[in-house]
């Protein structure tokens, strides 16, 4: 894995060599190995490597074509290159390394823009013509690698992380208050939204193109035209058994050793068990506990998982005793408050085997594409819950017990008549009544007014048609907290300790299949990831597939009554930031939930992740 | 059950040199004598700590040389020594304890060199008569120690020596010692210097960045002494800066824990350097580094992930890093961060013993 980064002048203004070399100092994380630069006239841009295939100087970056006209740097793995190469090979062209990248940049020379939806695999890319001088930059369908941007009438600047870009002085820190309205919503800013004004975040499957100052944003792959069909069960059984197999040893391609994060669930298990096949023996598998789980961890599980399939088993014990530079440094990583906890984990997970191994292939996005939470099931018992829905109101918003306040937003979420709405009520643990921009002081709570939480999940539902409403809330998902939240996550933690993560289950191949099927058959009876289940019967011992989902929550809301609590408190109260937050109200719910009282654990969770991060950015609101 | 090795160590062990100087030779010799070696060897110590940093006459010098000759080739002879292990720095220091070594190699006994100053190489490259000497050395001893893998390359190189008698352990330090739980990272910014106030260690270029870098938000200490010391306090008080830099003496103890504590960069822009305990000592204490390319530095600083690498003498390198840090605070924290793990991983104690198990045994 690798980090990116390019200033392009749109008023043909000289770079400065020294502005992207800070750029790229910035991103050493990402990509410790190596480091180039292309550096003409009015643009500049980098690359930071990771050597993962074709470790020689020959998968040096930037990379020239053959003929010098195209320029490629890019961050990623494209599992299906060999396959590609093999197609451009035929239509005669010639390849002097074993890298993925020469063969991007020959697809590109070949299909221009057409190229992207070839690829199957993770990547944000680049790419100069330096006839024309158009640079094209795109990213995969998912979301899984980050690619962030920013264009005034200046500059076009893009980068794998938001500090790249911020480091070159030329853009503002002002927030921007529609990314502000859905941190404080879901804890972290939804699309192509950053919590920066003057930064966005390129879409999943966008490409954009710039030439003669003009910039045209344009779409090579888009989930909402997925033709949902039927299908024979058992045929859906095989495929995906077939396909999930295919999935797993493309993601295999490497030139040093892969390793997996085995949690003892489902869809770690299940790669493990694909994997073993193709790796032998030698399969290091990496399973955890921490200090704080409480003892609620899946070890037993990936252990008898690891000796059934014989990989090299490694357990861990890991100990948050230093979590406060953690959640700060979390905060850094990436370069906005983030409010999804289970980033810790990650982290200290990434920090603990740092040094060992170098790609991890992990189970992300089997839930989201197979059905694995309850609120699928929710959505389809609507209407069971309409008629206790009517007394959410008897319940008072200055209730202090926890669990009528659950209740009273569950109620109220299920009731909401705007079917995007209420997948995303559902999916927040705020709630209408008690609004989260509550704790904002009056300037802030002014500006957020004119903004939308929902505005991200009206858009998406407004071009899902004909498809019933379980399904819609499938690809809600997959184009909402997929990228938004739990790719996020994974990118920021491990990138910070340059390791490469994998997520066969994001495979082109096989998503394209599964998202094509019927909710009902996924979640059949409601039974979450039925059809999964079905398919690995035989594969995975049924001890696992029949488990009860376990893991355990990461204990923000225990820490911030407790370890935390004096420190929540100095920082929202930090005379830096004295200008964001109502210290009354905040004061007031950081002292109800040392009491254990309310209902305020996450929702102080973000304002301390808000408060690290206005103050370290030093951000005008 | 095997009878313990005797092992004669010439090293650094008292508590603290005259002026209170507590160096990293002393923490490396006696975290050495404390650790579970000593359940294999048998230590019998000849302490050599210099009476002081500051220079010292030749007689003054030669007078103590010969004293501890006289006493080591006691020991040699009569108190069945099986190895003779010595720890130096670099010109008289290497010859002193290079020439013990010569003479429990006559007397048949497994000899250890671990020569840990940087300086060395310059001795080698400007002096034939120094490298003969070396040569010689290096060729009666068993074994020598590198600090990495630069030092084992060019003692490899430079002496034809085969590569299997030169054995790479890095520098350690007592991590416990250091305070790495840090403070909030802020305004000013705080840089140190710590080390010898002299041309080679990149003062001078230290004092041009900060000059270059004008009014941004920070603060400078230089902590140490040497022959440019009263020069930069002039220069620093004819170019206005005593309001930005701090000028200290030597600070020991508690009192140098302290300014690592505070510390939010530390520069080491040094000409020459084999695997300084200054470094390693800013890395233990949540600091995040800019350090020159030379010696082993390069094998513990990964430039732009636990710190930044620069050329000797690259004085816009130094500033544009320098800037970047104040930039962004975050990156002081991941560079930080990542540079106490690699203490831990490769500069603890424990994280040295097995090689030296593996020698002594």
């Amino acid at each position: 894995m690798c980090g990116i980064a390019g200033i392009y002048s749109l008023r043909g203004k000289p770079i400065d060599r020294d502005s992207i070399k800070n750029s790229l100092a910035c991103i050493a994380h990402r990509g410790p190995d190596d480091e180039g630069l292309f550096c003409e006239n009015n643009i500049s841009f980098g690359h930071r490597r990771l050597s993962i295939i074709d470790l020689s100087a020959a998968g040096h970056q930037p990379m020239y074509s053959d003929d010098a006209r195209y320029v490629i740097v890019y961050n990623g793995e494209v599992y299906n290159f060999r396959e590609i190469r093999i197609d451009l090979e035929k239509r005669g062209y010639g390849f002097r390394s074993n890298s993925d990248t020469e063969v991007i940049l020959k697809a590109f020379t070949e299909w221009k823009n057409d190229c992207f939806i070839k690829f199957n695999g993770m990547f944000a890319i680049a790419i100069f013509d330096r006839q024309t001088r158009a640079l094209v930059v795109a990213r995969d369908r998912f979301g899984i690698k980050p690619l962030y941007f920013s264009v005034d009438n200046n500059y076009f600047i893009f980068a794998s992380e938001i500090k790249a870009i911020l480091i070159t002085g030329l853009v503002s820190k002002n927030v921007n208050y529609q990314a502000l309205s859905e941190y404080c919503w879901y804890g972290n800013p939804l699309g192509a939204n950053t919590m920066f004004e003057s930064i966005c975040e390129l879409l999943p499957g966008h490409f954009l193109k710039i030439e003669n100052g003009q910039i045209e944003d344009d779409i090579y792959y888009n989930y909402n035209k997925i033709f949902v069909r039927e299908e024979d069960e058992e045929n859906a059984v095989r495929q995906i058994r077939e396909k999930l197999d295919a999935a797993v040893h493309r993601h295999l391609i490497s030139d040093v050793p892969v390793g997996i994060f085995l949690s003892g669930g489902i869809d770690s298990s299940a790669i493990t068990a694909f994997a073993s096949k193709y790796y032998g023996n030698k399969l290091q598998t990496y399973s955890v506990a921490f200090d704080f789980d409480r003892g609620i961890n899946e070890l037993e599980r990936a252990a008898f998982v690891a000796k059934k399939y014989k990989t090299q088993h490694n357990e861990l014990y890991v100990k948050a005793d230093d979590l406060i530079p953690i959640i700060e440094e979390l905060v850094c990583s990436h370069d906005e408050p983030f409010a999804d906890a289970a980033n810790i984990p990650l982290f200290l997970l990434c920090r603990a085997i740092k040094g060992h191994i170098k790609v991890v292939l992990q189970g992300d996005g089997g839930d989201e594409i197979f059905g694995g939470y309850s609120r699928y099931k929710t959505v389809q018992d609507r209407n069971k819950w309409l008629f206790p829905a009517q007394f959410a109101s008897c319940i008072s918003p200055s209730a202090t017990s926890p669990r009528l306040l659950r209740l009273k937003r569950f109620l109220t979420a299920i009731s909401e008549k705007n079917e995007a709405i209420r997948h995303a009520l559902l999916l927040t643990m705020e709630t209408p009544g008690i609004p989260p921009e509550d704790i904002f002081s009056e300037g802030i709570k002014n500006k957020l007014r004119e903004s939308s939480p929902f505005n991200r999940y009206v858009d998406i539902y407004s071009s899902l048609d004909g498809i019933s409403t379980i399904d819609k809330l499938f690809f809600a998902d997959n184009q909402i907290i997929l990228p938004d939240t739990f790719l996020e996550k994974v990118d920021k933690s491990t990138m910070a300790h340059g390791l490469e993560v994998r997520v066969p289950f994001l495979d082109n191949t096989l998503t394209d299949y599964v998202m094509s099927l019927p909710a009902s058959l996924k979640v059949k009876n409601g039974e979450k990831k039925y059809l999964l289940k079905r398919s690995l019967r035989n594969i995975v011992p049924d001890s696992i597939l029949d488990a009860p989902k376990s893991g355990f929550g990461v204990p923000y809301s225990f820490w911030l009554e407790n370890k935390l609590n004096n420190y929540l408190s100095e920082r929202v109260n930090d005379n830096s930031i004295a200008h964001i937050f109502d210290r009354g109200y905040i004061n007031k719910l950081i002292s109800q939930h040392k009491q254990g009282k309310g209902y305020s654990g996450f929702l102080l969770w973000k304002a301390l992740q808000l408060a690290i991060w206005a103050d370290k950015y030093e951000i005008d609101f | 059950m095997s009878k313990r090795k005797r092992v004669l160590f010439i090293g650094s062990f008292k508590n603290s040199g005259r002026d209170g100087n507590v160096g990293g030779q002393m923490y490396a010799c006696r975290s050495l004598i404390e650790s579970e070696l000593k359940d294999m060897v048998q230590w019998v110590l000849v302490d050599t700590t210099a009476q002081t940093n500051l220079k010292r006459s030749l007689i003054n010098r030669l007078f103590y040389a010969l004293r501890r000759i006289v006493k080591i080739l006691y020991l040699v002879l009569f108190k069945d020594i099986d190895i003779v292990m010595a720890f130096c720095s670099s010109g008289y220091s290497f010859l002193e304890k290079g020439t013990i070594l010569r003479i429990a190699k006559r007397l048949n006994k497994k000899t250890i060199l671990f020569p840990r100053s940087g300086y060395i190489i310059d001795q080698i490259e400007r002096d034939d008569r120094f490298r003969r000497k070396v040569k010689i050395i290096f060729s009666s001893c068993d074994y020598i120690i590198s600090q990495g893998s630069f030092w084992r390359s060019f003692f490899v190189d430079k002496f034809n020596l085969p590569v299997i008698k030169v054995i790479t352990i890095p520098n350690w330090i007592n991590i416990d010692y250091y305070d790495s739980s840090k403070k909030k990272i802020g305004s000013p910014l705080k840089i140190l210097f710590l080390g010898w106030i002299e041309k080679n260690k990149g003062v001078w270029e230290i004092l041009e960045a900060i000059k270059r870098l004008g009014n941004d938000d920070f603060i400078v200490d230089f902590a140490g002494n040497g022959t440019d010391f009263e020069k930069l306090k002039l220069a620093i008080s004819d170019e206005n800066l005593t309001d930005k830099v701090n000028l200290h003496n030597w600070v020991y103890g508690e009192q140098k824990i302290e300014l690592l504590a505070k510390a939010d960069i530390f520069l080491l822009p040094s000409y020459r350097e084999g695997l300084p305990n200054a470094l390693l000592e800013a890395m233990a204490s949540f600091t995040a580094v800019i350090a020159s390319n030379v010696g082993a530095i390069p094998d513990i600083i990964q430039s732009g992930v636990n710190g930044f690498l620069i050329d000797p003498g690259d004085v816009n390198s130094l500033t544009r890093y320098l800037q970047i840090y104040i930039q962004n605070h975050c990156l002081i924290l991941e560079h930080s961060r990542s540079a106490l793990e690699t203490i831990k991983e490769k500069n603890s104690i424990n994280s040295i013993l097995p090689e030296f198990m593996k020698l002594l045994n």
